[in-house]
């Protein structure tokens, strides 16, 4: 046993060639991956301090530890890092690139040079944003969302910062292109549309996402960029522009990009689950057409964001209902997963953790989405730490948490090796509790009227702040606590056999870590489609031959 | 992929231009005929260019040869931006 799985990370795609230049011009889709993982962890460390910083700016009214004007760049910093750099590319080009080719069965996505350029992309609109920090007029102060007329007028480094979301973007269409091409050309051949994993479905919508809304944002963007460095007047209202158009072109993109972040995050508990409960997952069609559903729908709601902008009348009535709309997808995928779950033979796994405490996460940032979406509630609550607390649920509790729980879930597939279960769950459980004990304390002192972009605040406030403050302290540790165990294992973990969750979808068909080119011989297609469970002997069989 | 090695004939193309040609006439004759600044004239224009940009689409750009689903995509993004103009139009003419 041990014998075969040595090999098998000798003739893994780790191995395969040596030096940096082998990785940084790699066309592997396996190793671009981990590239951006690599990016993408040191990203969200940074953010992650960031965010620790403002908790404790937050524990105390008046001045802490900082100035009024360093936690306003703080916090759009810690927003531009959280959204361009960490979460929007998170999991699909992370699990995406790692897992996609090889769950459709076979060697690589259908444009390598165009994957590696995104990651090139990403890398110099990262380096541009960080330029930001460092030279002139200092960093930008506007929050992540450049609201016009302030970002035309602010004399912080505003343009730079534009530019680097602009090149950003174009690594995330590049990404959904590839994804789009390599999904209709290269599915093994006996899998049909509908005999796709859930999680390539859900790659499929976010990809139709990137590629049609990003370019939206990029000339809105490139547009603030024309009326700072030429007063051009678009969005000033002083140079004759309108700044609720801005805020429409700007949303009409950031709303359909919360799908981007969320539906990757869904398609891989889509995954977990049946694997955890050993059945197939209960309404495969509803989940895979739900993510078409969502992605189309998601382009009709912007203005939800946009009540007290000073948009007409009819306009906020007609966005405020039709974003209920959007809730009947989402839910469907709730009760199937609950579904899947009922009576299923669940064997519990860091993994199978990770993904409840998502829906737990996802269902408060769910139900308070809700809320906010009704007009008549959101004219009181906007701006506020509710909303704050709100998002933090759906992006951090809902697809940061699945991207660990990704992570939980793939790690002996990419790195050959198991991490210590023990210490995950000690993590899981310090990150759960901290996570809902920071953003708990932030929802009730949002509805009470703390506003949000505020270093200070009204003593009556100071309870629920210092709650949530001594969250955040248990948060970050259980993060590094997880990180750590995770650093370790890939060097010195248990070494993992091909299939340890039994699981019956091709990666769990091919040796860990994966060769190369993926597949050694052909692997075997269930005509029940991805999740029949009924195979499972034949894999396990067919793994210890290899 | 034996529905790609059906391509148009030059005929059919010389048709289709004769069309645009046709339709680009008959917006010039349209635009003295409605006053050329009224409403009217906005629609007609814009009414007449849809077609036009329909043939091309269909005939010049082969997607009357694709896959079904294509087609799909393509009236999935054209009913997209006819819903971003709508719901901007409910702002911006209600203000
Ligand atoms: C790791 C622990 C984190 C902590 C302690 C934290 C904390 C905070 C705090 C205190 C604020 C500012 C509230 C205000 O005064 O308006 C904030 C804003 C924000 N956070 Fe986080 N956060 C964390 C992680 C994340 C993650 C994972 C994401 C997204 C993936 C994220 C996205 C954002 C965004 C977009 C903003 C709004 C920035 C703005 O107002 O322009 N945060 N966060
Ligand atoms: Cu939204």
């Amino acid at each position: 046993m041990t014998d075969t799985n040595t090999t098998a990370m000798e003739q893994s795609f780790w191995n395969e060639k040596k030096g940096i230049f082998s990785w940084i011009f790699t066309l592997d889709h396996k190793r671009i991956a981990l590239l951006y993982l690599y990016a993408i962890t040191a990203f969200f460390l940074v953010g992650m301090t960031l965010g620790f910083l403002m908790r404790l700016e937050l524990i105390a009214p008046g001045q802490t530890i900082m100035e009024a004007t360093t936690y306003n760049k703080v916090f759009t910093f810690h927003g531009v890092i959280m959204i361009f750099l960490v979460i929007i590319p998170s999991i699909p080009a992370v699990f995406g690139n790692f897992m996609l080719p090889i769950m459709l069965g076979t060697d690589d996505v259908a444009l390598p040079r165009l994957n590696l350029f995104s990651w090139w992309l990403y890398i110099i609109g990262a380096s541009m944003a960080l330029l930001t920090l460092v030279y002139g007029p200092g960093s930008a102060d506007t929050g992540w969302t450049f609201y016009a007329p302030y970002s035309v007028n602010t004399d912080t480094n505003v343009t730079l910062l534009l530019f680097a979301a602009f090149v950003l973007g174009f690594s995330s269409i590049l990404t959904g292109l590839n994804f789009i091409v390599t999904i209709h050309r290269l599915r093994a051949p006996k899998m049909t549309w509908f005999k796709m994993p859930l999680f390539a479905w859900s790659l499929y919508a976010t990809a139709w996402i990137q590629l049609l809304a990003t370019p939206i944002v990029g000339i809105t963007l490139l547009m603030v960029i024309a009326e700072r460095t030429f007063g051009i007047g678009l969005f000033d209202p002083a140079l004759g522009g309108d700044p609720v158009l801005y805020q429409h072109l700007f949303w009409i993109y950031s709303h359909p990009v919360v799908y981007v972040m969320i539906l990757p995050a869904m398609g891989i508990i889509s995954e977990i689950l049946p694997t955890a409960a050993q059945r197939t997952i209960f309404g495969y069609k509803a989940i895979a057409i739900s993510s078409m559903a969502i992605a189309f729908l998601g382009y009709f709601v912007w203005g939800h964001h946009m009540f007290t902008s000073g948009m007409s009348g009819e306009a906020r009535v007609v966005f405020s209902f039709v974003t209920y709309l959007v809730a009947i997808p989402t839910a469907i995928k709730v009760f199937n997963w609950v579904a899947t779950l009922y009576k299923g033979s669940i064997h519990m796994t860091p993994n199978l953790l990770w993904s409840t405490s998502f829906i737990f996460n996802f269902m408060i940032g769910g139900l308070t989405g809700l809320i906010l979406g009704a007009l008549s509630v959101d004219v009181h609550v906007h701006d506020t730490a509710y909303v704050v607390a709100h998002f933090h649920y759906t992006m951090f509790g809902g697809t940061i948490f699945v991207f660990f729980g990704a992570m939980h879930y793939w790690f002996p597939k990419i790195f050959g090796r198991m991490y210590n279960k023990r210490l995950s769950y000690i993590s899981l459980t310090l990150t759960f509790i901290g996570f809902n004990v920071t953003y708990m304390a932030m929802l009730i002192v949002g509805g009470q009227g703390m506003p949000r972009r505020y270093y200070d605040y009204l003593p009556e406030f100071t309870t629920l702040n210092q709650i949530s403050t001594v969250g955040s302290w248990v948060l970050v540790i259980g993060i590094l606590m997880m990180i750590y165990n995770l650093v370790r294992s890939a060097k010195k973990g248990e070494i993992a056999t091909a299939n340890p969750w039994n699981g019956v979808t091709l990666e769990w068909q091919i040796p860990s870590p994966p060769p190369l080119h993926n597949f050694v011989k052909a692997p075997i297609l269930s005509d029940k489609g991805p999740y029949d469970f009924s195979i499972l002997d034949q894999v396990n069989r067919e793994n210890l031959e290899n | 992929m034996s529905k790609h090695e059906h391509t148009p004939s030059f005929k059919s193309d010389l048709i289709t231009f004769g069309l645009l040609m046709l339709l680009t006439a008959i917006t010039i004759w349209a635009s003295y005929a409605t006053g050329g600044t009224t409403v009217l004239a906005v629609l007609v224009a814009m009414g007449i260019a849809t077609v036009k940009a329909t043939l091309v689409v269909r005939n010049f750009m082969h997607i009357k040869y694709d896959d079904i689903i294509y087609k799909l995509f393509i009236g999935a993004v054209i009913i997209i931006f006819g819903v971003f103009i709508t719901l901007l139009a409910v702002d911006y003419f209600y203000r």
